[in-house]
């Protein structure tokens, strides 16, 4: 079976798909289907551009897209990740957080810079989240969307978010690093984490003009085929790009590397399509898995004998009326579950921290001879954070928990739990025209680079999506907070007596652990009220669905009970069909995908 | 050196120590001793591939730490001054073993004993050497190096808890950062912790391969140090080195290593590149693979190894414009624009100015140590140590001043440009007249006058309304510092001060008649940018 034919049987079974789910009455699960086929034939491919600070991210881009529109400075970095697609409006915008809502700033080519690049004085409570350029392109033209992302690992956010995020969104990552030397830990286990997260992978080597025969080039690609990745190496330069694209001489372009990674990127495009259909495959699997069982169900359900009516009625309004209590009820449920968890991190915080405090006391109480300062200093904050640590462990197990019960209350769709392994659905947004354009860049925006918002937060990192254990506990944290404590002066030998030295520690770590305290419960507040802001959303939808769901099963079942035993035959024959259907679609996917 | 500054009063313990101390705390005495009146240990640290070994050679002015990514450069090694070359590895327990070592094309090759050990032994190497006379510089392995017993020994090093072992530890860091990343900042961090440098008093910043962050252009030295320049002021990063110096560390080796072979063969390449110098020279494979100049291909590679592209485009355009006539021209030309001027200039006043101070803090949280070690052996021993060191971190003066600078440096208390300058100036270990930032040949009533009219400035700097407690004390440890000054100046009226030709860091006042060598007062501010409001 060639691709053409094995795409004729994707587009053949997803149609038949498609059709059996609105016969059902699943129309979401058809929507999930159409997305998923619709991404094959999705004509761009989406390519994100990564790496660590100042390898020349920008300047790459700017060299695929043979034009200077990628705001590059030497002194400043890439803040946002900045998306370049196709477009004859020529026009850029931003999109920024406003309050719980955004709002989207539109200007020409020329704005970009001040959008994208780092400020000196970013606007407070103003926080950049996206910017889009749409440009009429050859390159992008030729079915392409680059992503520029800020650098990872630098003095912001880490690696992990990065990793988490690109997965997501982008069909392809090019990952810059330095041709100088051999790749660092930190960027070995990015790249091999990438690898897993994202289809494809290519590593392009800046700066390769400044040494010999591409630099580290040979050292970088056993470095990663001996951890088993795969990933063409490209050493690339940016300036002799630069330079042949004003010239026009082959000879240096051939030179820059450039040929070679447009090559390599055009090899991942012709992919694509394999690697978005077996995406699509294991996606439709899961759709007819949901259908079979609700076939199942409802057959069973056909087969058995004439029912008490009346009992099952009864039963089924009494579901309705739980629904709907239930319904009603969540909301306090949520409050109730997440402020009691707040409230139990504060307690744990308090109770932790005094405890911290009382044996600081003691010792500086007891104690006798000379206080070394730094010394002391490390071990309070290391004291403290061991007290915080387990605070926000069980914080975010108690919210874990809170979201499991609410789980539960409404019976989350099974169809979810056999697609997840595969990346979300975001891409499907991309290159799409408008309206469906901006839920995509929405949902870029607020969920796959959420993690990012942390960077501007000041001392604690704060997003559910940076994961709760990751803030609170850094030495990052305490560095912030530590500057309130660290001033040596408070405790070095300004007064001539040890008494007066021992008085002034107590002092500072008292003040010290009453600013932990205040930033930590902030920070539990912060955290607790972006859960219930996040359970909210889908609790109230999960909710109706729930509920919409058992009002349907109540008048199936009163629609049942006014029907005619030959009804009931047509319908056992209609059920029996559907499952011929499904188990034929089925069959055809198993024999397809063992190719 | 006086009996009651900070080093007398420790000598006089150490001293103490040794002569009546039972057995081993005894021995601490003595080599604390040593300490005090020996150099200031340094070590160059940073991610692996930051070119620390390179800049090492080039502060050393010669190319003796291997730079590749042999086995020496896994562990920690110190380079210091001594009569002959002479290589030894010191062990854990303290043996040292004498090492083979040779030289090969103007490098050295360190043969290190097989197997190598894996504990955290480190290397000495000696060598006549007049920089390395009141510095001792230590090459340390990257910390993040993926063999996870190497990146330790860097660890260890740094953190070295005070008084264990026999190997000293470090006064002083100079940390080389490629960029800002979390990986420095974690590790910065630790080291603060740990209690040593983690201040800009003890820790230089060098913006390390400055010279090829922006495509090796002819201006990425000039942009590489406006992102030096944001780096020092990074909120995160001031507290802990207060300013980044931007250097090329190939190039500065090159500068102080360069031979007359190398330079006539840039004169070559300058002569056949002057139709269109940026043909040749747009990437190395092109300057390799075309041959300007005639130059072997051999001849090519290797001024591209000890140059490196820009070294190479930044030297052929100074020859071609004529600026630079002959090879000590060029060598001093590159020595400036790697940075590495800059850096010494840093070095010297950060550090080996005040040499005798740091040691002393280091001396001081050794027998710190020694006394928590020795606490339960020898209570009387120790409940003397630690009395007297109390009484010294209370008394002495030095550590106040540290203070007002460690304050200063980090932002923390606000001082105008000039004032911040005078500062670093008085704390220092330099001749009364030097830390009054006069000329020589001043005569001493006219310095006595400054320095009463700085400690009365200082005074009432000092009372304003408006600052804060901890700041109004921070003034006033300036103003009694001027105090000092005069007081010291008295002791030695009627005579012309004249700083001591070695910054020996006792502030003793020689007498001098006969030609002055004036050394150029510092009026240009290296501090932390920020304060230049």
């Amino acid at each position: 079976m060639n691709l053409d034919e094995a795409e004729g049987v994707l587009r053949d079974t997803s149609d038949q798909v498609v059709a059996l789910c609105r016969e059902l009455g699943r129309e979401d699960l058809a929507v999930r289907t159409e997305d998923a086929v619709a991404r094959i034939g999705r004509d761009v491919l989406v390519v994100a551009v990564t790496g660590e600070f100042k390898r020349g991210k920008s300047s790459l881009v700017n060299g695929l897209l043979g034009v200077w529109v990628c705001p590059v400075a030497p002194d400043r970095s890439t803040a946002i990740p900045t998306i370049f697609r196709h477009g004859e409006a020529n026009a850029v915008s931003l999109t920024v957080a406003e309050g719980q809502g955004q709002r989207v700033v539109k200007g020409v080519p020329a704005d970009l810079d001040g959008m994208v690049l780092e400020g000196d004085r970013d606007v407070p409570g103003l926080r950049r989240l996206v910017a889009v350029a749409e440009i009429p392109n050859r390159f992008l033209e030729s079915g392409f969307s680059l992503i520029d992302t800020p650098g990872v690992g630098g003095l912001g956010p880490g690696y992990g978010e990065a990793v988490v995020n690109l997965g997501g969104v982008a069909d392809a990552a090019i990952v810059v690093a330095d041709a100088g030397a051999p790749l660092n830990l930190d960027t070995i286990a990015f790249v091999e984490k990438l690898s897993r997260a994202c289809p494809a992978l290519v590593v392009a080597l800046s700066r390769a003009d400044l040494y010999r025969h591409g630099g580290a080039a040979g050292e970088i690609g056993e470095q990663l085929s001996d951890r088993g990745i795969e990933a063409d190496v490209i050493p690339i330069s940016n300036s002799l790009r630069r330079e042949a694209l004003r010239t026009g001489d082959a000879q240096l372009n051939a030179e820059s590397g450039f040929p070679a990674l447009l090559a390599a990127i055009e090899s991942i495009s012709s992919r694509r399509e394999v690697t978005a259909r077996v995406a699509a495959e294991a996606k439709i699997r899961g759709v007819v898995g949901a259908l079979s069982r609700e076939v199942d169900a409802r057959q069973t359900r056909a087969a058995s004998p004439m029912p008490d009516w009346a009992t099952l009625v009864a039963e089924a309004r009494a579901a309705l009326d739980s629904a709907r209590k239930d319904a009603a009820r969540w909301p306090t449920m949520l409050n109730d579950g997440v402020s009691d968890a707040a409230t139990a991190a504060e307690f744990d915080l308090r109770a932790g921290l005094r405890r911290a405090l009382k044996e600081f006391e003691e010792e500086l109480e007891l104690g006798s001879g000379a206080i070394r300062v730094e010394e002391f200093r490390g071990r309070v904050q290391a004291r403290v954070q061991t007290e915080l640590a387990p605070v926000f462990e069980a914080l975010e197990s108690r919210l874990a928990g809170v979201e499991r019960e609410l789980h539960s209350l409404f019976e989350s769709e099974p169809a979810d739990t056999d697609v997840t392994a595969l990346p979300p659905d975001l891409p499907s947004e991309w290159g799409t025209p408008q309206g469906r354009q901006n839920r995509g860049l929405k949902a870029a925006a607020g969920g796959v680079y959420g993690g990012l918002r942390g960077a501007q937060s000041g001392i604690m990192l704060v997003g559910v999506f940076a994961g709760i254990a990751g803030f609170g506990l850094g030495t990052l944290a305490l560095v912030g907070i530590g500057a309130a404590f660290g001033g040596k002066q408070l405790m070095d030998e300004r007064g001539k007596r040890a008494l007066s030295r021992r008085q002034q520690a107590r002092t500072a770590v008292r003040q010290f652990i009453d600013e932990v305290q205040l930033q930590a419960a902030r920070t539990v507040r912060d955290v607790a009220r972006e859960q219930l802001r996040r359970q909210r959303e889908v609790a109230g939808e999960r909710a109706a669905a729930c509920v919409a769901r058992r009002a349907e099963a109540l008048r199936l079942l009163e629609e049942e009970r006014e029907r005619t035993v030959a009804e009931r035959a047509a319908q056992a024959r209609a059920l029996e069909a559907w499952r011929s259907r499904l188990d034929r679609v089925g069959a055809r996917l198993a024999s397809g995908s063992d190719r | 050196m006086r009996p009651d500054s900070l080093t007398g009063q420790l000598h006089r313990l150490c001293k103490e120590l040794a002569e009546t101390a039972p057995g081993e705390l005894s021995r601490v005495g003595v080599e604390a001793a040593s300490r005090l009146d020996g150099p200031l240990l340094v070590a160059l640290a940073g991610r692996t591939k930051a070119g620390k070994s390179t800049l090492l050679n080039a502060l050393v002015g010669e190319r003796v730490a291997p730079t590749d990514m042999s086995e020496c450069t896994r562990f920690v090694t110190w380079y210091r001054d001594g009569p002959e070359y002479n290589v030894t590895l010191a062990g854990e327990d303290g043996a040292a073993t004498r090492l083979a070592f040779e030289r090969q094309g103007g490098r050295a090759q360190i043969r290190l004993p097989e197997p190598p050990p894996r504990d955290f032994s480190e290397i000495t190497v000696s060598l006549p050497s007049r920089r390395l006379r009141r510095v001792q510089l230590a090459d340390t392995p990257g910390f993040d190096s993926t063999d996870a017993m190497v990146g330790a020994r860097t660890r260890r090093l740094l953190e070295r808890p005070e008084g264990e072992g026999l190997l000293p530890r470090v006064d002083a860091v100079v940390y080389l950062l490629r960029h800002a990343h979390s990986a420095d900042l974690a590790f910065l961090d630790v080291f603060d912790e740990s209690g040593v440098p983690g201040s800009p008093i003890q820790a230089v910043g060098v913006l390390s391969r400055a010279d090829e962050l922006f495509d090796g252009g002819l201006e990425a030295m000039d942009l590489a140090a406006r992102v030096a320049d944001s780096l020092g002021r990074e909120a995160q990063l001031r507290p802990l080195l207060g300013a980044v110096i931007p250097v090329g560390g190939l190039l500065a080796e090159t500068a102080v290593t360069l031979t007359e072979q190398e330079f006539g063969w840039l004169t070559a390449v300058s002569a056949a590149t002057a139709e269109e110098p940026g043909l040749a020279l747009l990437s190395v494979d092109r300057f390799c693979d075309s041959a300007p100049g005639d130059l072997p291909l051999a001849a090519r590679e290797h001024l591209v190894q000890r140059f490196g592209l820009f070294g190479l485009r930044w030297s052929v355009a100074r020859l071609a414009s004529g600026r630079v006539k002959d090879s000590a021209g060029l060598a001093s030309a590159l020595s400036a624009v790697s940075g590495l001027d800059a850096l010494r200039d840093v070095l010297e006043r950060r550090f080996v100015s005040r040499a005798r101070r740091l040691v002393c803090q280091s001396v001081m949280a050794s027998l710190g140590a020694a006394a928590i070690r020795f606490a339960d052996r020898e209570p009387a021993a120790v409940a003397g140590i630690r009395g007297e060191l109390e009484r010294i971190r209370a008394s002495a003066h030095e550590l106040a001043e540290i203070r007002l600078l460690d304050a200063v440096l980090t932002g923390e208390a606000t001082l105008s440009v000039e004032e911040a300058g005078e500062v670093e100036r008085i704390v220092g270990d330099g001749s009364p007249l030097q830390r009054l930032g006069l000329g020589e040949g001043v005569p001493i009533g006219d310095a006595q006058a400054t320095a009463a009219e700085r400690a009365t400035y200082w005074k009432e700097r000092a009372e304003s309304p408006l600052l804060m407690p901890f700041e109004r004390d921070l003034l006033g440890i300036a103003a009694r510092s001027y105090e000092g000054i005069y007081s010291e100046l008295s002791q030695a009226r009627g005579v012309v001060a004249r700083a001591s030709p070695r910054l020996s860091g006792r502030r003793t006042v020689r007498l001098h008649r006969g030609p002055t060598r004036v050394r150029p007062t510092r009026r240009r501010y290296w501090g932390p940018p920020g304060s230049n409001r």
